[in-house]
Order: structure tokens, then sequence, then C-alpha cells
């Protein structure tokens, strides 16, 4: 049985832009999936559908054989850890509250309003955040952490969900390329090592090459390409980015134009 | 030629030279009703200007000798005052989280209770806590009970008010972050919310409680305890040494608040 | 732990002061409600009296409602009255206050000092004053209101002007503009929007502040509350008191339409 599987999924938002057209997919446990396409493709409401930040406008979503209703979004979300382009960490709080939010699925809300959490809660939170290197920085308050350090806190807070899928919505499109590369690591390094499948959005051709088992490109909402990295080539590629070309030929020729004047 | 140069003639920044139309109406307008409303309100150049000798006499009675033997009573009327400020915003704190997260459009249960409580919060601030405490008198007595009481009331309305502003503007961002990883509703106030909104509480709670000093000082107008109910008697009595002392000692007070909040928002946020 | 001996250590959390802070300021509250001899009970009781209290105001009596209407016209007309003193009050002194602006740090002490007297002072205790010193009316609750809130629009304006970004000063000073033309040129015209939204938030507070100036003579509606009350008349002080609701929330509509245009 496959971790995560769409069937038939549209999303069309409230301004009529449909992001998602009857798209079918399945993930498997285990494995680092890797959606490339441009911008506007539907990259980010496939992610948010599956942990039910979006509802879908038609189709289904199962989790581990569970679908995805609004009913147990909570039991859903538990198993699936989310990572942001912008990290999403509470600013005001220390990193180690913000990596003890992974636990929050677990714990009653009366704990929560006295800002409580068990032991074994802080032993994963320390745990994760060794997994990122963090350790030192975790009575820091999360604005003082450069962004490479807050992604790795935004990771941490996702391994300490202990998830069985991690969700990364551009996790590097914020980070310097040193960043980028530390974060993609510690991801791929999750992947493998844990057994947690990853489904990430990159715009980087470089990292997709390096990181992904699986690449999906999407474009309007419909997938162009799903496959083995190994089995794309240059020319694969090139195809992806062409039609991309083909949608906004009109300014790319404007723009030619132009620089031949120049 | 030289002639015209040199004749001072005036235009405005406009393309026509003349006055900008709309601003002019607006003007206009404001000095028409200004101008209609003047004899209401008594305001005409006689009666200013005749009252202005009235004022200087009875500005000149505070040059006296500050009667020194009220010292100690008036220190003791500005703590109670002090303490009805604190103990009424402090009451209205915990009334006021709750009403503003049901306020609050992004925390509220359902868009009708938010709709409702913001109705209720409105109607709470339309009248002073002078008003009020006429009817917490009425209801519970002379003393500093009633004062605390109708403080407490009428900061409701504004301290939720600005809580749930203050929690409207948060970070969608760390919202999402902490519901993505599975966070009830409760939970999401208070990881996401509360911690993102407290800069602001503090913020408005300082200023309130600013403004409910200057209003604890005259509720004893009324007999709501405080130092207002002294200012009454010694302004019938005509004991200007005393009233000067009073007048003094409230505007110190609020000063070093306003300093001591000052300080303490640049030491918190 | 076993397992945890393989990570490295967490640095000592630093002290939380927090609960510390909330414990003094818990005890501080104790002792201030024992210093006034209050108790909870006295507030559980109080609060059940007012509730009888407030349950006797559910029959309004209007007849005497052509009166109080035009007693509250003459509230809402202080009350434009005392915006406006303050108005023009704040437009000569927030400039020498903008720290940016002013022509001598000597000067922007002393305005920011007068602009802090007038708010220091409520201005219930200035009418009572005026009162005393020149007669019953709404003139002295005009002129209460206007030093009151004079203090507040001097404050809210400098503050605007103070964060006008400073180049736009320079370069009007580098033209050889002086304090006056600045002000005019680049001061107000940058913060015109901001002006117009404080001014008619402390409109909206001169109203609701008119309503109850009449408890010092001071003209308006709040004598006539005071008296109504003060007599026992509950059927009329609720017709009074549903006026000035009505009267607020129309303003209170009006004024954030009008803000919201603005802005």
């Amino acid at each position: 049985m496959p971790l995560v599987s769409l069937k038939n999924v549209t999303k069309i938002y409230a301004n009529g832009v449909t992001a998602l057209q009857s798209l079918t997919r399945d993930f498997e446990a285990g494995s680092f999936t890797v959606v490339i396409g441009p911008s506007g493709a539907g990259k980010s409401t496939l992610l948010r559908t599956i942990n039910g930040l979006e509802t879908p406008s038609a189709g289904e979503v199962h989790v581990d054989g569970q679908p995805v209703t609004h009913r147990d979004l909570r039991s859903i979300r538990a198993k699936i850890g989310m990572v942001f382009q912008e990290f999403n960490l509470v600013d005001r709080l220390n990193v180690m509250t913000n990596v003890l939010a992974g636990r929050l699925a677990h714990r009653h809300w009366s704990w929560s309003l006295g800002y409580l959490f068990s032991k074994s809660d802080y032993e994963m939170a320390h745990q994760a955040l060794d997994r990122v290197g963090l350790v030192d920085k975790a009575w820091s308050r999360a604005d003082q952490l450069s962004g490479g350090q807050r992604q790795r806190v935004g990771i941490a807070r996702a391994i300490c969900q202990q998830p069985r899928l991690i969700l990364a919505d551009e996790p590097v499109a914020s980070l310097d390329p040193g960043s980028a590369v530390e974060v993609m690591d510690l991801l791929a390094g999750i992947c493998r090592e844990d057994g947690i499948a990853v489904v990430a959005n990159l715009h980087q051709l470089d990292l997709t090459k390096r990181y992904a088992d699986r690449v999906i490109a999407l474009r309007a909402g419909r997938v162009i390409y799903d496959g083995k990295v190994i089995n794309m080539d240059d020319a694969t590629f090139k195809e992806i980015y062409e039609s991309n070309k083909d949608t906004h030929g009109k300014r790319h020729e404007h723009t030619d134009l132009v620089l031949a004047h120049a | 030629m030289g002639s015209v140069t040199n004749t001072l003639t005036w235009y405005w920044p406009t393309r026509s030279g003349l006055p900008p139309l709309v601003p002019m109406l607006w003007l206009t307008a404001v000095v028409l009703l200004l101008a209609v409303t003047a004899p209401l309100v008594e305001i005409d150049f006689i009666h200013v200007v005749a009252s202005l000798p009235k004022l200087g006499s009875f500005l000149s009675h505070f040059l006296v000798v500050p009667d020194w033997n009220y010292l100690p009573e008036l220190g003791l009327r500005m703590l109670e005052t002090i303490e009805m400020a604190v103990l009424g915003t402090a009451m209205a704190i915990v009334f006021s989280v709750p009403l503003a997260l049901l306020a609050a459009r992004n925390t509220s249960p359902h868009v009708v209770i938010g709709w409702l409580t913001t109705y209720v919060l409105t109607a709470i601030r339309a009248l002073p806590e002078l008003t009020w405490a006429v009817a917490f008198v009425a209801a519970v007595g002379l003393g500093p009970l009633a004062g605390i009481m109708a403080l407490a009331f009428v900061t409701i309305g504004f301290m939720a008010k600005f809580f749930a502003e203050a929690i409207e503007v948060v970070d969608c961002g760390a919202v999402e972050g902490i519901r993505a990883q599975g966070a009830g509703r409760v939970q999401t106030i208070a990881f996401a919310m509360l911690p993102q909104a407290m800069p602001d509480f503090i913020s408005a709670l300082l200023y309130i409680l600013d403004h409910n000093l200057r209003a604890a000082s005259i509720l004893g107008l009324v007999g709501a305890g405080g130092i207002g109910y002294d200012l009454v008697m010694n302004l019938r009595l005509y004991q200007y040494d005393r009233l000067m002392m009073i007048a003094l000692a409230i505007y110190v007070v609020v000063t070093a608040l306003d300093r001591l909040s000052t300080r303490f928002r640049h030491g918190v946020i | 732990m076993a397992m945890n001996v393989d990570f490295q250590p967490l640095p000592r959390k630093p002290a939380n002061f927090i609960p510390i802070w909330l414990c003094a300021v818990c005890a501080i509250l104790y002792a201030m409600s024992w210093h006034l001899s209050l108790s909870f009970g006295d507030l559980v009781s109080g609060i059940g009296d007012t509730g009888d209290y407030i349950s006797q105001f559910f029959h309004p009596d209007f007849s005497l409602g052509h009166k109080y209407v035009w007693l509250m016209i003459e509230t809402v007309c202080t009350a434009l009255w005392g915006t406006a003193i303050a108005c023009i009050v704040a437009l000569v002194l927030s400039p020498l206050a903008a720290s940016t602006l002013t022509p001598h740090p000597l000067i922007y002490r002393a305005t920011r000092e007068v602009l802090n007297f007038m708010r220091a002072m409520p201005d219930m205790l200035l009418a009572l004053m005026l009162v005393s010193a020149i007669g019953l009316g709404p003139l002295p609750g005009a002129f209460a209101l206007g030093i009151h809130t004079a203090g507040f629009l001097g404050k809210f304006y400098s503050e605007l002007l103070e964060r006008v970004p400073r180049g736009r000063y320079e370069a009007l000073a580098a033209t050889g503009a002086g304090f006056v033309q600045t002000t005019m040129i680049a001061g107000y015209p940058s913060i015109l929007r901001e002006m117009a939204g404080y001014t008619f938030y402390i409109f909206d507070r001169n109203i609701r502040m008119a309503s109850v100036l009449g408890l010092v003579g001071a003209g308006g509606i709040g004598l006539e509350l005071e008296s109504t009350l003060g007599f026992f008349l509950y059927n009329k002080a609720s017709a009074i008191i549903i006026i000035i609701f009505a009267t607020l929330f129309v303003v209170d509509a009006l004024s954030s339409t009008i803000r919201r245009r603005l802005t």
C-alpha cells in the first residue's frame, strides 16, 4: 500500500485559478520525491493538499490508508511533518519550544494552556536538535537565528513529530547556496537513515539531480514528467522549461528583441 | 516688462494657480460648522475675553504656600487612586483575553459570535468610566469598590478590542507552521497567536493603565474612591493650598507612570 | 537514559524569571486589595447588586426626548469645539516637539514638557477648575477638553513628524528653507492622513467625555443624567443613556467610514 495516494485530485481556488487538474499519483514510504515545475504550476498546492492545509475541490487523498477529511485532520497531520519556505517558526518563542511544537498533535489541549510537555517530549526534541546540530541554540529565541539555522529548526520540529512523511515546500528558496546544501543533506539523511519519505518542491536543477529518487514535473496543474532522476537527461529538463517558455513565449521574444537592439 | 516681473502675484502650486478645490471645500465646511455651533458652546468674542480676567484671578489663588499638614493624607489618597487603577486593570485582563479570542476574526469560533462580542464591546466603551461609576455607586455604595468595578468594566471594552486587533494581525506563517504539526485550535492559540501578539498586548496594557490612572483620579467626584473626592471638597471650600498640591500630585504620578511605561516598553519589546 | 549519552548535552537553561514576576504581581495585587479592604465576596455580591440596579433601567421614558436630543447636540458641539481647539494648539506645538524638526533642543524639551502637563491633567479636573473660574456652561467644558486633548494630539502629531524620513527635511533645509517652511512643505503634507485619523479618534473620545462633563456643570447632557440618577428617575435616565448610545454609534460609524476612506 502506498503511503500517500491522490485520486483525481482537482483544486480550483475561489478566484477561479485551477491549481491541480485531476491528479492521480502515489508516493511510496521512504522515498525522496522532488516536485519541479514553473511557479504557479501547483507544486505548493499539491503538498498542502496532502496534509489538509488545502481541501481539494474534487478527488480523494489517502495517507497511510486513511482518507484526509476534516474530522481526522489531527491524526493525519501527526504523521506528516512540514517544512516551509519562510520557516514559519514562532519568532518570539525559544528554539526548544518551537521544536516541541512538533509534539502538539500527541498532547491534549489542556496541557498546552500551561505550555506543558512530558519528559519524553523533551528527549525527542533534544534528539531532533542534536540531529540538526543546534543543541547549543536550544534556549535562544527563534528570531535571533540565521536563515539556515531557522530552517534547521523547522526540520527539527518536523523530525520531533516522528512522522512517516515530511513535506518540504521550497525549503531552500529563502537560503544562500551553502545553507541550501546543508538543509538538503539533512533532509536526504533523514530519508535514507530513518526511512521517512520526503516530498520536496525545488527550483534548483542541480539539487534535484543530486538528491531525488523520483522527479515529478508539473505544469498548469498536470503531471508532465514522472520518473527516476537517472532516466532524466538534460533534454527532458530542457523540455520542462521549454514548455515553460512557451507559456510566456511572447514576453521572452520581447526581451530578446530589446537585448538585440542594445 | 520690468513692472510685470516685479509685481507680487501669488499663485498656489496647482495647475490653475488657485487653491486646490477639495481641501478648500473641506476647510470651509469645518470652519462653517464651527461657526454655526459656536453659539451653542457659548463661544463668542465678548464671553471669551470677559472670562480671561476671571481665569487669571482664579489662577492667582494658587500662588499660596502649600498646606504641608495635608501631605500624609494626600499620599494615602494618591496611593488609593493608584491601587484602584491597577486593580481595575488587572481585573479587566482576566475577562479581556477570552473576550478578545471570541471577537478576533481569526480565533472566533463562529462569525456570529465574533460580531456579537464586538458589538457588546462597543456598547461597553460607549460611556466613560464616570457614568458607570455613578451607576456602580448607586448599586454597591460609596467607596473604591464602585470605582474599581467601573474602571474594570470600561477597560474590558477597550482592552478586549485592542487584544483582538493584536491577535488579528498575527503573522499567518507561524500560525500555519503550528497548525501543520497537527495542533488543535487551543494549541494554535497558545503556541502561535498569543506569543506573537504579546508585544501588542503589553503595549495596550500600558496605554490602558496610563488612561486608568487619569480616570481613577476623577472617580472620587461621584464618590467612587480616590483623590477625586478631596479635589471636589477642597474646591468647594476654596482651599487652594491643598488644591494646588492635589493637581501637582496627579501630574507627578501620571508623568512618572508615563516615563516608567516608556522605559518598560523599550526593555520588554 | 543510556541512549541520550550520545547527544551533545543541552546548554544550561537560562533562568526564567516570568514565574517570579507573576508571583510578585499577584502579591502586589493582593496587598492592594487588602489595603482597600476589598474581598472577593464583595465583588461577587457587587456584581449581583449591579444586575438588580441595571434591571431598573428597562423602561425608558422619552417624554422629555426633545430636550435630551437638544442637550446631546450641545454635547457634540462642545466636543467639536474642544477638538478644534486641541487641533489648533497641537498644530502649533507639535513641530516644536518633534526631535527631527525642532529649531532648538531646549524648545523641544520645553514643548514636550508642556504637552506632558496638558495630558497629565484629567479633563474633568480642568473642567472643574474652569467652571469655578469662569462660571457654568459649555465654554469651560470645551476649553477643558481642548487643553487636555491638545496634549494628546500634540504628542501624536509630533511622533508622526518624527517618523517622516529625515532626508525630506534635510532636502528642504538644503534649499535654505526655514523652520516654518520645512514644516509646511515637508512636514504636514507627509502626515496628513495619519493626522486626520488621530484627530477623528480624539473627536470620538471627546464626545464620550463631553457627555459626562455636565457632572461638574460644564454643559451638555451630563448634568441631566446626573440629576435624573440622583433623583432615582431611572426611566428618564435610561432614555438619556439610550440617546447617548445612539449618538456614539452614529459617530463611531461615521468616523470609521471616514478613516477607512482616508487610509
